[in-house]
């Protein structure tokens, strides 16, 4: 039971993601894009490093640590 | 207080890779509290003047280099078995260079948002904050009940399907595309 709530929990904010990403891809929309988003965000020399770390921690975890399950 | 320690201080990325790695601690993770206590470290650099040059440019990684590399990248990574020295090495290789490419001088000062940023901004952070405090929920519950599949993380969620090569394919190809992202916006233009 609570495996499943935790699991829907995840899929709840992928879906509102994916959700967001497509209402916000479109030219008309009121919101930015998240590439509109990502290209400010990136400004910063301490924000593009962190967010490079982040990316390769990523990949790390998941191919080159063990992940306990 | 100096100019540089007021900017690591004031740096929102030097207190979330410090917090991460002291949350590591918690779950008993030597290895990510290493990590993301360097991290924290190179962020707070990278934060002041202290390294303030250019390492690599945009047509010193031209489609005619960063391509190939990619493509065997795509490849040892996929077909090579996880958890490999291989794969260490490979990316032990890989992070110098990323950090170089994204090491430049900002170019000048950051515009004010406007409101359609402003909203995205909001949007994409209560998103990212939510998944993010959801998922340290269902670490912190799985650690105290002593369980890892009652309150799953996302890790052992997705893990198993990286146990066959379709899945570490499908998980490379989309990690090295968001990188492949991520290095379009930040190389210096």
């Amino acid at each position: 039971m609570t495996y499943w709530i935790t699991v829907c929990g995840y899929l709840s904010f992928v879906v509102a993601g994916v959700g967001a990403w497509l209402i916000t891809k479109r030219a008309a929309s009121k919101t930015a894009s998240i590439g509109k988003l990502f290209d400010r965000v990136m400004h910063h020399r301490a924000t593009r490093v962190a967010i490079m770390i982040a990316w390769w921690w990523v990949g790390w975890h998941f191919l080159v640590n063990e992940v306990h399950r | 207080m100096s100019n540089a320690s007021r900017k690591i201080l004031k740096s929102p990325w030097v207190w979330f890779f410090g917090i991460t790695a002291a949350f590591q601690i918690f779950r008993g993770s030597f290895g990510d509290t290493l990590i993301f206590g360097l991290g924290a470290l190179v962020v707070a650099l990278a934060a002041t003047s202290a390294i303030d040059r250019d390492f690599l440019n945009r047509e010193q990684v031209r489609h005619t280099v960063s391509v190939p590399v990619a493509i065997g990248l795509a490849l040892a990574l996929s077909l090579l078995p996880r958890h490999s020295p291989i794969h260490a090495a490979i990316f032990i290789g890989i992070l110098p260079v990323v950090l170089a490419l994204v090491w430049h001088r900002d170019s000048g000062e950051k515009v004010k948002p406007n409101l359609r940023e402003k909203r995205a901004r909001s949007l994409w952070a209560a998103l990212s904050v939510g998944i993010c405090v959801w998922e340290l929920a269902a670490n912190i519950v799985g650690q105290l009940n002593h369980t890892l599949t009652k309150f799953p993380t996302i890790s052992v969620l997705i893990d198993p399907a990286l146990d066959a090569v379709w899945g570490q394919s499908l998980f490379v190809v989309l990690w090295l595309s968001a990188g492949w992202g991520f290095l379009r916006l930040g190389i210096r233009k």
